[in-house]
């Protein structure tokens, strides 16, 4: 049975361009031009029943638009989707019920008050029982490690702990379908572990639904077995994770500040050039042999400093690009 | 389902925020001591400079007792939420509610009505205070019945503006950027509904002309109501019109805000 069913989902915005400066700001004031972007285009796919996908693409791709369909926050401009038998932009109580949204970068907790306060409100808000709320709350906070934290005001709170009380917040009418919006984002390692482990826990124990949206690879990589990639509104793939694997952890980028000018011949035969000028490189290497290059290349050249790094996510789409259009 | 809790709980929630801003609170408090102090000394000039017993139908003694009724029944029953509600459309904020099985206006309603408890507590104290201090110096005829009937229509005027103001704010929906707009509306209501002065003061056409709008029902008509210029009969009648306003901006509220929500694009993508 599909959980989540979308069928050319479809969604433009009307927004105004200003260039920059005074001038241009007095001729917006009379004339604007309007301009249409396309957030989202024809989007389709389906999710089972206890699915766990991973939503991956660059910044503006449409992710979080749509995510904000399906939850009902938006009307789309034309498409449909059905969501556990509802159609989202209905907002329907029934279905408000069934779900929750946790967005990293928006705030759902009342500021000024502790974050027990507003995890009872939304206890009242679902009509959640006394007692599966007792159990919930301990449950929810112990796993988390913040059961001291539930006192205290929510804007004296770091980010991950924040994060940690809007993930219990939203989980304790214990939805069948949760959406998350980067709820890693900005967090530390320790911390983005944990509300992995605790994503992955909620997601096997209640059979719960969950779409996942993220920058970070590990958050999918850890999560969900099947990857959606969208990008510039459209899909770009649709399928197991471990088929694309290889497109994100193939390739490693190093960075590289030299002491003395190094010309960009010397550097080729080590990997791909991606910029650099004669004391800075950036460079593209497998991963299988990034030992031995960079070793070769701390022998070889004047370096002062070097970090190695993930290849980005739009890297890696426009890699997913080459190769499909290669085949 | 179990609605009474939810609102109980907002409720205290609405009481706690206006706790945790304790100094703000008494800022407040204190901000409304200044206008009544300064038209103190302004009538007070005029008073004497004038040589008449009675300005506008007001002897001295009336006007400004007026002006301190008046001064505290605006600060009870002003608003505050117009920038979180306009922050909530503009930032986005809105989406919170808008996923969950719970009403935006039943949310700002309840809170609101949590947020004034205290300051109500404390406005019937000053009130008490007042309403002795006048009467021993004979400018106020204590009546059970008019005591009653202001207690009553001191609730129904916090609604009614409460309703007037979330009306304004739809107006965030399509206007970005609105914070002076709710400087000027708000002062322009004040004073269109005699929280500066009576509106006698306007002439009578203009007292005539303002019966047919909602405002002079949140602050003008309650004042009145104590102080004994209302007749018996128009105090009833004003009771009826008060709660019709009510009902009117009821519905203009949830028709305004239903098809500004449909206009309503989240932001950010």
């Amino acid at each position: 049975m599909d959980s989540i069913r979308v069928r050319n989902l479809h969604k433009s915005f009307v927004y105004y361009r200003k260039e920059a400066g005074l001038k241009n700001s007095l001729k917006n004031l009379f004339a604007r031009k309007s301009l249409v972007k396309e957030a989202v285009k024809s989007v389709s796919f389906d999710i089972g029943l206890g699915e766990c996908v991973g939503f991956l693409g660059p910044n503006g791709a449409g992710k979080t638009t749509t995510l904000k369909m399906l939850s009902g926050i938006l009307y789309p401009t034309s498409g449909e989707a059905d969501v556990f038998g509802y159609v989202p932009w209905e907002r329907k109580n029934e279905f408000k019920r069934l779900f929750s949204i946790v967005m990293g970068q928006k705030n759902q907790l009342w500021w000024d008050l502790p974050a027990s306060e507003s995890i009872y409100l939304n206890k009242c808000i679902y009509d959640v029982d006394d007692d599966l709320y007792r159990r919930s709350l301990a449950e929810l906070s112990e796993m988390l490690d913040v059961q001291e934290l539930l006192n205290v005001q929510v804007r004296r709170l770091s980010l991950g702990e924040r994060m940690k009380m809007e993930l219990i917040a939203a989980l304790i009418h214990r939805p069948r379908l949760l959406y998350l919006d980067e709820p890693t984002i900005g967090l530390d390692f320790p911390s983005q572990k944990k509300v992995r482990e605790f994503l992955k826990y909620y997601n096997e124990q209640f059979g719960a639904t969950i779409l996942l949206t993220s920058h970070y690879m590990k958050d999918v990589e850890d999560l969900c077995k099947r990857t959606i990639i969208i990008n510039e509104g459209s899909l770009a793939y649709d399928g197991p994770f471990h088929k694309i694997n290889h497109l994100f952890g193939e390739q490693k980028i190093i960075k590289l500040q030299f002491s003395e000018p190094v010309a960009e011949q010397q550097l080729v035969r080590f990997g791909r050039i991606i910029s650099g000028d004669d004391y800075h490189a950036v460079l593209e290497v497998p991963m299988y042999h990034l030992k031995e290059v960079s070793r070769a290349m701390l022998d070889v050249f004047p370096i002062i400093d070097w970090t190695i790094e993930d290849v980005s996510i739009e890297e890696s789409i426009s890699l997913l690009y080459r190769k499909e259009s290669a085949v | 389902m179990n609605r009474r809790r939810l609102y109980k709980a907002i409720f205290s929630m609405g009481i706690q925020h206006s706790m945790e801003y304790r100094f703000h609170f008494f800022l407040s408090l204190l901000g409304a001591a200044f206008p009544i102090l300064v038209q103190y000394f302004i009538w007070t000039a005029v008073y004497r400079y004038s040589g008449q017993a009675a300005l506008f139908s007001y002897s001295y003694g009336q006007i400004i007792l007026y002006t301190i009724l008046a001064g505290l029944v605006s600060k009870l029953i002003a608003t505050q939420f117009e920038q979180q509600i306009a922050d909530d459309i503009k930032n986005g904020g809105l989406n919170k509610y808008l996923i969950k099985p719970v009403s935006y206006f039943g949310y700002r309603l309840v809170s609101f009505l949590g947020q004034k408890v205290i300051y109500y507590g404390i406005t019937a104290l000053l009130l008490i205070g007042i309403i002795w201090i006048s009467s021993a110096r004979q400018l106020l005829d204590v009546q059970a019945v008019r005591l009653t009937l202001f207690a009553f229509t001191l609730w129904g005027a916090l609604l009614l503006n409460f309703l007037i103001v979330y009306c304004i704010c739809a107006i965030a929906f399509y206007l970005h950027e609105i914070s002076y707009f709710f400087v000027i509306t708000s002062l322009l209501i004040n004073i269109l509904s005699g929280g500066m002065f009576p509106l006698e003061i306007f002439g009578e056409s203009v007292v005539k002309a303002l019966q047919f709008t909602p405002f002079p029902y949140t602050i003008y008509f309650p004042v009145n109501v104590l102080s004994g210029k209302t007749e018996m009969a128009a105090m009833y009648q004003g009771l009826l019109v008060q709660g019709g306003w009510i009902l009117l901006f009821f519905w203009i509220s949830r028709l305004t805000w239903r098809a500004s929500m449909k206009k309503y694009s989240a932001v950010g993508g």
